[in-house]
């Protein structure tokens, strides 16, 4: 097991590298001259060209691509995500602000969307496909087809309208009342509506589905038929050997589907005012702040990875051929 | 003495998503205590249904009618665990593929109420398995040890009435007659009965005591296997029985001279008597040698130094236990695999010589048929195209038009040239294999390569398609490399054959004209 | 003999599928020519009139813009952006999948690294990160979506080839004397174009989609050309005072695009061999 995850850091490191040396090439051909715009919002005004020029080699922006970007790597490494291109503050100090509630946002959100698809899907699995039970069947289905064809904003700003603005169930946004300090209760009360939003409007759908694939699957899989004939209770069939198998493509699933998890969160942080890093990302981007967005794009694909590498994990655990599988590679 | 199984009247239907197959139409069958009974027939004759109406392992979309008693007790409705049990061909399907093999058993026992302290080591040694095959996950096991296990699960809670569906029919001749020997014992221990599907007509002669032969979701006869086998009175039975080839055993076979041929030593023995001497062999492998590290979950199947050579015309078996290299063999030979050492030849010229250009202009001389026919087409590809498809590649061979060429090869190999526009996946097996046969002909080869090709079919369909490719190649003076890990075909097909194992060639032997 | 390969027309969802495509694809094209309206002018008509309103089918919004023209031209960019997009992963997809799955080893090593690392981070950083770089408008919407929607058509390219490769009917055709383009295009790419289909298919939806969360962020069409995006992002301040209709109508057309391309991205992957 120990190998297994050391074998799966060490094809994920090299990923974030390359995350990190795509995305800082890239944004290396954005517009604009830092130290100019620094410079201009130190002064205030129209600043000196020397002292542009100051911050130009103090910055190191006249060396080659590659040292800047071994020096920002040596410098990230070291907890250090350099300075706004906008106002010269550090930018380590927002992005790890900024993390905590994005985690979470993001980890809410899975939770409703992995125990609502197993929920709902094993339901769906199990109903006959024909009878009334077929009307509730198709009345999930459609219900969680929502997040295939409405855009994750969409949903978020549907939901912050009936059940924040029209219902008044839950607080309208941020993650506490202004005014007052944050506490559990009022952090809970606020992670609810967004949460929830967040479950439904990305992954609920892919998950319900899934499940109940393979529940269908699995009930008249060759192993389910055996058992059956070796008299082993119906209850027991379901838990012992259909559930369980269908979770496996499930967690692959919640595995390959974090990046699109982590994307619908900020889609949903903005909305709903969450101080998280998509807030800080669109932000930046209206800003076109280049060093926040980098280090956004770097915590991101952290987050990501980090998530994929516990699915794998856990993957490892409900099913055991994965390990033998990955020994032989 | 009552029945041990008691069927009246059985029926049932398969409700597929457009049509109902009445799979069962009616069967009675009785069984008394400790009797071994087979099940035959023909494939989609009803039989596994039947089986699997007993043990309540039916697919979703089956509905029964009709009463089934195991012991007096009508297992229809409740079925009392412990009762019944079943084992089937796929073995490694019946386990949950998260749970060790143990894990099975305890659930079993646990459900039957029987101790698993003694019965679960019992049970695997009664199969002869080890303590640490059960608690192994069914994917770390090799495909015997997977059946074994299939048994074990069946055996563990001492069950009255033991279903076999086909459980020895992919396992390699030692280990079955070994699964057999234990299963006998162990069910006269335990006075089971046993009701057993097979096709296996061989099987049959050796280990039922009564024979129940089905045709069409009906049994048209049941009878003790003396009686049956020596005067059977159905006609369905006849044609079964005829369809069988000769049962044969390597004793048939003369062994040559210098008996067994060292690989890696001279190669007079094996290549000697077969092309007349000054002749060019049309197809040569010298010394080769093919390693497999084992990687990506592949079988290894290495050669190890073999020597072969296939004079004009000669027909040569090559004979082996599974994984003893003789895929790798023809891999080989058919050059879409190249050898770690040594040569292959063809028509003299050493293949690792020709450029990728000038090895395709040469691949008319030596062509394939599989074991699996339906892998070997392409599925978007109509009968008509997969026989062409060689054709195409070589012009010059084929002197007529296309068209005319392949309703001429379907012909040859006795298929209805009507079939041309349909798909592979809408024939049945039998056909499927002549439309291989109809390929690889197609460009008039010197050599025919053939893995197993007739293993996958019904047992009355093996001699049609075998005789085929016998009456093929002596008209076409075409040599063929029949490989088979079934000996009954040989006497049909040719005059010498060569035993692999282990990735070499042991021994040699002539067979005998009949 | 050449009916093969079997694509998935023939079939009444694909024809329902791109009848309805071609259909929206029409309207949006020559709609704008038909419609005496202009899409932009703002007081066409009286701020939030109903659908049905004099000389405005489906009312207009709260600058009292006429809403048939702002959808019916908006359906332009929207389905350029869709359709381009979808084409330029299409195209780059299956050729970088079928650069690694044929070519040399390392070259996969690095195309598989490249992927999925860019698959690791949120689409929606990926695409803040390149709109720092680029300017709005449709060409470089189109730009900024396609170079990451191009990633899940070459893997599943990738993976088709590298597991048809290795099947029997392969060796059967090499034995037979096809030759390696034969073998390439004649056996493949036919064989592996449901699954790929059916991303492209998906990508045309999910462009769409993007378009519009775009636009909301105020990074995507800039509102001097109407799209079903921007137009939509409009109409969510405007439901609050209880215009529904300007929500209605940009949505209604999304979804009926979404509906199509979904219809055939479950048909081409139905059609598959397994």
């Amino acid at each position: 097991m120990t190998r297994y995850i050391l074998g799966r850091i060490a094809t994920l490191v090299p990923m974030l590298l390359v995350v990190c040396a795509l995305t800082f090439a890239l944004l290396d051909l954005a517009p604009g001259d830092p130290a100019l715009r620094i410079a201009t919002s130190l002064a205030g005004g129209p600043p000196d060209l020397s002292r542009v020029e100051d911050l130009r080699v103090e910055l190191g922006l006249d060396d080659p691509l590659p040292v800047r970007f071994g020096r920002w790597l040596g410098d990230v490494v070291q907890g250090d995500f350099g300075r706004s291109a906008i106002d010269g503050s550090p930018v380590t100090e927002r992005v790890v602000g900024a993390l905590g509630p994005t985690l979470l946002l993001t980890g809410s959100g899975l939770l409703v969307s992995v125990l609502g698809g197993l929920l709902l899907g094993t339901t769906v699995g199990l109903l006959p496909d024909r009878g009334p039970a077929r009307l509730v069947r198709g009345g999930i289905m459609a219900m969680t087809g929502v997040s295939f064809v409405v855009p994750t904003f969409l949903v978020a700003l549907g939901g912050l309208w009936l059940f924040a603005v029209i219902l008044g169930w839950f607080p309208a946004g941020g993650i506490s009342d202004p005014g007052e300090p944050r506490t559990i209760a009022s952090t809970l009360e606020h992670l609810i509506l967004p949460a929830v939003i967040l479950g439904v409007g990305t992954n609920l759908g892919v998950f319900t589905r899934l499940i109940a694939a393979g529940v269908e699957e699995q009930m008249d899989a060759e192993f389910v038929r055996n058992a059956r004939s070796r008299s082993i209770g119906p209850r027991r069939i379901v838990s012992a050997h259909v559930v369980r198998t269908s979770i496996i493509p499930l967690v692959a699933q919640v595995g390959s589907s974090m990046a699109y998890l982590v994307g619908g969160a900020y889609a949903v942080e903005v909305v709903f005012g969450w101080p998280g890093l998509g807030r800080l990302a669109v932000e930046a981007a209206q800003d076109q702040d280049v060093t926040v967005i980098l280090a956004v794009t770097v915590i991101s694909g952290l987050v990501v990875v980090a998530g994929n590498l516990a699915a794998d994990v856990l993957l490892g655990v409900i099913d055991p051929r994965v390990l033998i599988a990955r020994r032989t590679t | 003495m009552s029945s041990a199984l008691s069927i009246r009247d059985l029926h049932v239907d398969l409700h597929l998503r457009r049509t109902t197959v009445e799979a069962v139409k009616g069967v009675s069958l009785d069984a008394l205590p400790g009797r071994r009974v087979a099940l035959v027939g023909p494939s989609g004759s009803g039989k596994s249904m039947v089986a699997r109406a007993v043990t309540g392992a039916l697919p979703r979309s089956a509905r029964v009618r009709g009463a089934i008693e195991v012991d007096g007790v009508d297992v229809g409705a409740k079925r009392p665990a412990g009762l019944v049990a079943m084992a089937f061909q796929e073995a490694a399907a019946a386990f949950n593929p998260t749970r060790t093999v143990a894990w099975h058993l305890r659930e079993s026992c646990r459900a039957a109420g029987v101790d698993p302290v003694d019965a679960l080591p019992d049970a695997l040694a009664a199969v002869g398995l080890a303590d640490e095959h059960g608690s192994a996950y069914p994917f770390e096991l090799s495909g015997g040890q997977v059946q074994r296990a299939g048994l074990a699960l069946a055996i563990v809670t001492s069950p009255r009435l033991l279903i076999a569906d086909e459980v020895t029919t992919a396992l390699d001749n030692e280990t079955e007659t070994e699964v057999l020997d234990r299963l006998g014992a162990l069910t006269r221990s335990r006075s089971m009965t046993v009701v057993f599907v097979t096709h296996d007509l061989a099987l049959v002669e050796r280990w039922a005591d009564e024979i129940a032969v089905m045709d069409d979701g009906r049994i048209v006869e049941h009878g003790e296997r003396a009686g049956l086998l020596s005067a059977p009175a159905h006609a369905k039975t006849r044609a079964l029985l005829e369809s069988r080839m000769p049962t044969v055993t390597l004793d048939r076979f003369r062994p040559t001279a210098n008996g067994a041929t060292e690989a890696g030593g001279d190669d007079a023995g094996t290549t000697g008597d077969g092309a007349a001497v000054g002749e060019t062999p049309v197809l040569e492998a010298q010394a080769v040698t093919k390693r497999f590290d084992g990687q990506r979950g592949r079988r290894v199947d290495a050669l190890d130094g073999v020597h072969l050579s296939v004079g004009p015309g000669e027909r040569i078996a090559v004979v082996g236990r599974s994984g003893s290299g003789k895929t790798t063999l023809l891999r080989l030979l058919a050059a879409v695999e190249r050898p770690d050492a040594g040569t292959v030849c063809w028509g003299g010229e050493e293949v690792a010589d020709l450029d990728r250009r000038a090895l395709r202009s040469q691949r008319w001389r030596v062509q394939m048929v599989f074991q699996s026919p339906l892998a070997a087409f392409d599925p978007r590809h109509s009968v008509a195209d997969i026989v062409a498809g060689p054709i195409r590649s070589f012009p010059d061979r084929c002197p007529t038009d296309v068209d005319d060429r392949v309703q001429e090869l379907l012909g040859a190999v006795g298929l209805d040239p009507d079939l041309a526009p349909r798909r592979p996946d809408q024939l049945s097996g039998g056909q499927r294999q002549r439309v291989a046969i109809a390929r690889a002909l197609s460009v008039e080869p010197e050599v025919l390569l053939c893995d197993e090709p007739v293993s996958s079919l019904d047992a009355n369909l093996r001699r049609s398609v075998v005789e085929l490719i016998s009456r093929l190649c002596a008209e076409r003076g075409m040599a063929l490399v029949f490989v088979t890990h079934d000996l009954s075909p040989l006497p049909l097909l040719c005059q010498r054959g060569l035993v692999m194992d282990h990735g070499r060639l042991v021994e040699q032997f002539q067979v005998d004209a009949r | 003999m050449g009916r093969h390969p079997r694509l998935p027309t023939g079939r009444l969802p694909v024809v329902v599928a791109l009848t309805g495509l071609a259909a929206l694809v029409l309207i949006a094209v020559v709609g704008p020519l038909v419609i005496d309206a202009d899409p932009l002018r703002t007081a066409a008509g009286p701020p939030n009139a109903a659908p049905g309103t004099e000389g405005h089918l489906l009312g207009t919004d709260s600058l009292g813009r006429d809403l048939l023209a702002r959808v019916v031209i908006g359906g332009r960019a929207s389905l350029t952006v869709g359709l381009a997009v979808s084409a330029i992963a299409l195209v780059v997809g299956s050729l970088v999948g079928l650069a690694a799955a044929t070519g040399p080893s390392w070259l996969d090593w690095s195309i598989v690294r490249v992927i999925d690392a860019l698959t690791t981070v949120p689409f929606l950083v990926l695409v803040l990160a390149l709109r720092a770089v680029l300017p709005p408008g449709v060409a470089s919407t189109v730009l900024v979506l396609a170079a990451f929607t191009w990633l899940p058509v070459a893997r599943v390219v990738r993976a088709q080839v590298l597991s048809l490769r290795g099947r029997l009917f392969v060796e059967a055709a090499v034995i037979g004397g096809a030759s390696r383009s034969r073998v390439l295009f004649g056996h493949l790419l036919p064989n592996a174009a449901p699954p790929v289909l059916a991303v492209a298919s998906a990508v045309c939806a999910e462009a769409i989609i993007a378009e519009t969360t775009l636009s909301w962020l105020g990074l995507g069409i800039p509102p001097t050309t109407p799209s079903w995006g921007n137009i939509l992002v409009d109409a969510q301040r405007e439901i609050l005072i209880g215009n529904w209709w300007s929500l209605a109508a940009p949505a209604t057309a999304i979804a009926l695009t979404i509906a199509c391309t979904g219809l055939l991205a479950t048909q081409s992957r139905r059609t598959g061999f397994a």
